[in-house]
């Protein structure tokens, strides 16, 4: 018979020692985009990038999309899209303005998760239930909410009553964005529901061999997109201190930009970092703000923008999860 | 492997950095330095002024607006930095915000939509930046009035657009047409929505039919589906309006009619130009187009310029400046306007250096608002031409 | 029988990271030899065979073929040569025919301009399956239709196919079931008989003793010997590989087959495909061992037991507490376990870290208010590893770098984490080597003990022999026999209730 004190000296003359340095390497990369593109900008723009009012600037431009790649990371990390965040943020941001005009700003807030929670909820039920492919249904949900946009935002723009353009502070940016993250962050790495995502992402026959409610959590993941796209809406109707047939635009694009320059896995699985949607959306606000503070010819920002973000994405893409087959 | 990956991306991103300083670097000094040689020059604004501008697409109308203005920037000393699309308000803002952080202190902006300006002009008090509008009414007068109690808000620039809608008309009832259709881009754009409620009305007042109006056709190939779409829904139609032909949306209504065997048969009205707009004029593709209307920008940043070199032309209240479109029914008439008004090859424009720095007080100080206003009036074919001697 | 060298292995090494996989290997294959390569999960097998075919580059190393400097870039290469490997894990492409992974990168000798006679290629896929002896397989199906051993087989086909000199056959036999290994024996005798070489890797010693001419022992990545025909002996051969002796057999010693009568799992008139009417009754404190031919319907009635299929008519019930298992997480929730016999695909999160593997059905366990602990994690993680002596570099590592073995045992730790009352086991000792095997008995045995229950899927008649008390054994979705646990209990008076 094995003994056990034969398997624990086996254990130990096994168990190989050594510094993992690669994955201290690996760590660190994620962030290594960032210094780099902080490092270009800040030199091109003879330090302009880093004076105290642009760090303002920054933020401004990136809490937003910040807010809506957080709340995007476990539609993410289960191998998912949600390409309806734009359409969510653009009626949200709409009937928040309505709402604000005649009940205030707690219930324009209110009905801005709400409506987006309701929109995600919709989309993980049909996606389950129906078996339509995530990616086909968010996009047609993205049209149908532009489209309904629109029709809302009759005259064009509907602007916020002035009131509320007290709450657009930068401490305010500071604290939702703080507490985002934190709900998203104990969320996704001390609960079922991230370690859940994960496992589905990364195999989602073996996560449902785990005991892992695939489809209970597939409608979650879009619940909590969808919630937070609500949010992002909210914010960006104090931000532009109004609403338009345009808002939202680009913004699933913006939010998935960001992922994936902060390093985000599209397959899903252990790939997926909560910390990409933050270091991402930073990243994309230093190339847009950069660009122009640098001056640099705008046919070029184009080309120098596309430059950039190719690099980001070789520098901050996690190899180790990808399964190549040679 | 992955080593080599990524200090192959390490080198790349160096050298990207180092040879886009490189150039940079070359680029910056070519403004600034010939003005501190020659400080004294009479025909220079003194180093250091920098206007920012904002357009929606860098191509068409907002490509030549830029490059117009690119030109005197060039030729009489100031920095332009330009900011290419933005259309969501808080891209709007966003732009804005960026603008100002390159140093701008002076701002030329047109809005998507208008809800927006509020927070506009709050961005813009804060930061202690002039702006003005260009190509923008504004309609709500809860927004005027905020704008009016904005202090760097200069004023806006706009053309009439409600003539656009009259001209087409006109058009349409020479050539007898009676059954029409309208093609445009999203509404939410003011200077299209503006168009269009006036062509309706003035369709109902002198009997002519609106069959549809088909919103939302933002890129050429929407455009020959929509053509398409109303040809085959409405077979009797006799002519379209097209409202905005930037960014190919008139070519595009263009092949649409073309597919359908159509094209010179049905008459096509439109609120800008097209690319080959001598030749579509020429084999009746378009029977009315009005153009003309890339000097709006110029006097917008005129305003803006005089405000930002401490010699504001306005000082009670804000600007408004109204131009009329250049409208083209002949072939003739876009010819003349190619050669003597909007001619990028030759650097000839409806204005030129020497009027421009007539309208700039620091090198005239008897330029007043309403001489600025004047000169928009006046603004048309028979104005460029006596001004500039052609015919 | 000449006994020339076809293939010479000079002072192979390989390292991944911090793990020693292969050091300084030397041996030497002889032309008609059947070769037998054993050693512990995660001794360097795999490591070896994958660098001769090519999939893996030595750190340094020489191989000669035939005479000639032999460095293969990847297995097209060792294909050229005349080299093929049935791998360990599964290898055949998901979504495609079975002729179509037959004949997957050689399509085109079926093609004319360009496109691919399907009907041709299913012929000769059809041809090639019956060379090997299965009949049962149509060419034109898709191959996630047919079940894993099947695919198995199709990989056989196709490496035999090929005509090689050298084939190598890395831990395939546990996937099969007696058929099938019959199958494998005779292709192995085949290709000894046209002067062949065969590389033979498997945990099963006695396996090892019949069909091999000589075997190699791997212990931590180093040769520690070669023994030929005569000197094999099962004690000997246990000695080189663990370096201590193992004294008792591996399998329960009483005959004591009594359990209590409650009963924990009731499986009802569950029919399925080709499964009629089957019940089961499962006690607390029973192993109850089920076997039978890999297509049985042995494997679907485990997936249903756990939730995983839903049966046709019948029912999979909990008694004591009258509930139905409808799915996994409700079965998870009372405390049912499952390990998948398709382990790669169904019981792993490969590109996921051990701890996160071992801790997925556990999360309700750990978590306290919603809160899941990283600590509490690790230290889960690093019990149940450490109980099954998981070979691998930090509970941090990636399930995918873990040889065959270690990844089965990661499997069977994930339950024991869990602290299942009922396990469901679809040949649970799948590739993994005596000394593990043994401490997995034992822990059926403590398991039994503390009164839960087990049910065994099993196509090892050893297994269910020595460990079950009471075996059933299923043909054509039905049970065409049972047996209480017995001292007098041979394989032979099984196996006629399997077959015929
Ligand atoms: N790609 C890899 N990355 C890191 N470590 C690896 C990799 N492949 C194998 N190893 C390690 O090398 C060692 C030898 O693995 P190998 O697969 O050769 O074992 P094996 O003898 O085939 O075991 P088994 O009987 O379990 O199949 C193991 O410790 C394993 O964890
Ligand atoms: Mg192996």
């Amino acid at each position: 018979m094995v003994t056990d004190t034969d398997l624990t000296q086996k254990q130990k003359s096994r168990q190989p020692i050594g510094f993992d340095y690669k994955a201290v390497a690996r760590y660190l990369s994620g962030f290594l985009g960032l210094v780099i593109i902080v490092l270009i900008f800040q030199i091109a723009s003879e330090g302009g990038l880093l004076q105290p009012r642009n760090i303002r600037l920054l933020i401004n431009q990136s809490f937003i999309i910040m807010c809506g790649a957080m709340g995007a990371s476990f539609v993410l990390a289960q191998g998912n899209l949600d390409l309806s965040l734009g359409g969510v943020v653009g009626i949200t941001s709409t009937l928040g303005v309505m709402t604000a005009k005649v009940y205030g700003p707690v219930a324009a807030l209110a009905v801005a998760l709400v409506v987006g929670l309701c929109v995600g909820l919709i989309i993980g039920s049909v996606h389950v239930l129906f078996k339509v492919p995530a990616i086909i249904l968010t996009i047609c949900m993205m049209f149908a909410l532009r489209g309904i946009t629109w029709i809302l935002n009759d005259d064009g723009s509907i602007a916020m009553p002035a009131s509320l353009a007290k709450y657009d502070t930068l401490p305010n940016k500071l604290i939702v964005v703080g507490i985002v993250f934190v709900i998203v962050f104990i969320l996704f790495e001390y609960t079922k529901v991230g370690k859940y995502s994960t496992a589905i992402g990364a195999n989602a026959t073996a996560a449902r061999q785990s005991g892992v409610p695939v489809n209970q959590m597939k409608v979650l993941a879009y619940a909590i997109s969808g919630f937070f796209g609500g949010l992002c809406g909210f914010l960006s109707m104090i931000r532009a201190a109004s609403s338009s047939t345009n808002s939202g635009s680009m913004f699933e694009i913006n939010v998935l930009t960001a992922l994936v320059i902060g390093g985000m896995s599209l397959n899903g699985g252990s790939g997926a970092k909560m910390k990409s949607g933050l270091i991402g959306a930073l990243m994309l606000a230093i190339i847009q703000n950069g660009l122009i503070i640098w001056g640099l010819n705008d046919k070029w920002q184009q080309a120098v923008q596309g430059a950039i973000l190719i690099i980001a994405v070789a520098i901050s893409y996690d190899r180790k999860n990808v399964v190549v087959i040679d | 492997m992955k080593k080599l990956i990524k200090t192959v991306a390490l080198i790349l991103t160096l050298v990207l950095a180092i040879s886009v300083l490189l150039t940079g670097c070359q680029q910056t000094p070519t403004g600034p330095k010939e003005t501190t040689t020659a400080p004294e020059a009479k025909d220079k604004l003194p180093a250091g002024t920098k206007i920012g501008m904002t357009i929606l697409v860098n191509d068409g109308l907002f490509a030549t607006m830029a490059q117009y203005i690119q030109y005197i920037a060039d030729n009489i000393g100031f920095e332009l930095v330009l900011d290419v699309g933005a259309f969501s308000p808080e891209d709007q803002v966003a732009s804005v915000e960026n603008l100002i952080a390159a140093g701008c202190q002076g701002i030329v902006f047109c809005n998507f939509s208008e809800a927006v300006l509020p927070k506009i002009a709050s961005v813009c008090d804060e930061a202690e930046v002039y702006w003005a509008q260009y190509c923008r009414q504004v309609d709500d007068p809860e927004i005027v009035a905020s704008l009016n109690n904005a202090k760097y808000y200069v004023g806006r620039c706009f053309e009439n657009n409600e003539n656009v809608a009259v001209r087409v008309v006109k058009a349409f009832e020479d050539l007898n047409v009676k059954k029409t259709a309208i093609i445009g881009p999203a509404t939410g754009d003011t200077t299209t929505d503006t168009v269009s409620a006036k062509y309706k009305a003035l369709c109902q007042e002198k009997g002519i039919e609106v069959y549809t109006e088909i919103r939302n056709a933002q890129e050429a190939a929407d455009c020959t589906a929509a053509a398409e779409t109303i040809v085959s829904n409405f077979p009797d139609v006799e002519g379209i309006i097209v409202l905005s032909g930037s960014t190919g949306k008139l070519e595009g209504v263009f092949k649409g009619l073309e597919n359908v065997n159509k094209l010179g048969k049905i008459k096509v009205g439109a609120l800008d130009a097209s690319a080959n707009i001598i030749e579509d004029l020429r084999n009746g593709s378009v029977s009315c187009a009005n153009s003309g209307q890339f000097v709006d920008n110029m006097f917008t940043t005129m305003l803006v310029l005089n405000s930002v070199l401490g010699t504001p032309l306005k000082t009670d209240g804000k600007a408004t400046i109204e131009c009329e479109y250049v409208a083209f029914y002949k072939a003739a008439d876009a010819e003349f306007y190619y050669a003597h008004m909007e001619n990028l090859g030759e650097k000839i424009f409806a204005y030129n250096l020497d009027e421009i720095r007539q309208m700039i007080k620091y090198f005239n100080p008897d330029f007043s608002y309403e001489k600025l206003q004047a000169i928009a009036t006046a603004y048309s074919v028979e104005d460029v031409k006596t001004r500039h001697n052609v015919s | 029988m000449s006994h020339s060298h076809v293939l010479k292995v000079n002072n192979l090494s390989k390292s991944f990271g911090p793990t020693q996989a292969l050091q300084d290997v030397s041996l030497v294959l002889s032309a008609g030899e059947i070769r037998g390569l054993i050693g512990e999960n995660g001794s360097g097998k795999s490591t070896l065979s994958n660098i001769i075919v090519g999939i893996i580059k030595p750190d340094s190393g020489e191989m000669e073929l035939r005479g000639e400097k032999y460095q293969p870039h990847s297995m097209l290469d060792a294909d050229r040569n005349k080299i093929s490997m049935i791998v360990q894990e599964m290898a055949t492409i998901n979504k495609i025919s079975v002729a179509a992974n037959l004949f997957s990168g050689q399509e085109m000798q079926f093609g004319r301009f360009g496109l691919i006679n399907q009907r041709r290629m299913n012929t000769a896929a059809k041809e090639a399956l019956l060379r090997i002896g299965v009949d049962w397989i149509e060419p034109e199906s898709d191959i996630d239709t047919i079940s894993f051993e099947d695919r198995k087989l199709v990989e056989l086909a196709r490496a035999v196919e090929n005509d090689p000199d050298i084939l190598i056959v890395d831990e395939t036999t546990t996937a099969l079931s007696q058929k099938g290994r019959e199958i494998m024996y005779r292709i192995m005798q085949e290709l000894k008989d046209q002067n062949k070489s065969v590389l033979f890797i498997s945990h099963d010693l006695s396996e090892i003793i019949d069909q091999c001419d000589t075997v190699t022992v791997l212990r931590d990545g180093q040769l520690v010997d070669t023994l030929e025909k005569e000197q094999m002996e099962i004690h000997r051969i246990q000695y080189l590989m663990i370096g201590r002796n193992i004294t008792e057999g591996y399998y329960r010693s009483d005959y004591d087959f009594s359990h209590s009568d409650e009963v924990v799992l009731k499986i009802e008139n569950v029919s399925y495909d080709q499964l009629q009417n089957v019940s089961i009754n499962l006690h607390r404190g029973e192993i109850l061992g089920i076997g039978g031919l890999s297509d049985c319907g042995m494997h679907d009635l485990g997936k249903i037991a756990f939730g995983l299929l839903k049966p046709e008519s019948g029912s999979v019930t909990l008694p004591a507490r009258n509930i139905t298992i409808k799915s996994p997480a409700v079965a998870i929730k009372n405390k049912i376990g499952y390990m998948s016999k398709n382990r790669d695909q169904e019981a792993l999160l490969l590109s996921t870290s051990i701890k996160s593997n071992v801790c997925l059905p556990s999360l309700d366990i750990l978590k306290k208010a919603f809160i899941i602990a990283r600590t509490s994690e690790k230290k889960l993680a690093n019990r149940v590893c450490s109980a099954l002596d998981v070979r691998m570099s930090s509970i941090n590592q990636h399930c995918m770098y873990l040889s065959g073995g270690n990844k089965q045992k990661v499997v069977v730790a994930k339950w024991l984490g869990n602290e299942s009352d009922i396990l469901i086991m679809d040949c649970p000792t799948r590739g993994i080597d005596i000394g593990v095997k043994q401490m997995i008995y034992q822990l059926m045995q403590d398991l039994k003990a503390e009164g839960k229950a087990i049910l065994m899927i099993s196509e090892e008649l050893p297994e269910l022999i020595g460990m079950s008390d009471n075996i059933l054994i299923m043909k054509d979705g039905r049970i065409s026999a049972s047996f209480q646990r017995s001292e007098d209990l041979t394989e032979a008076q099984i196996i006629k209730y399997m077959i015929s």
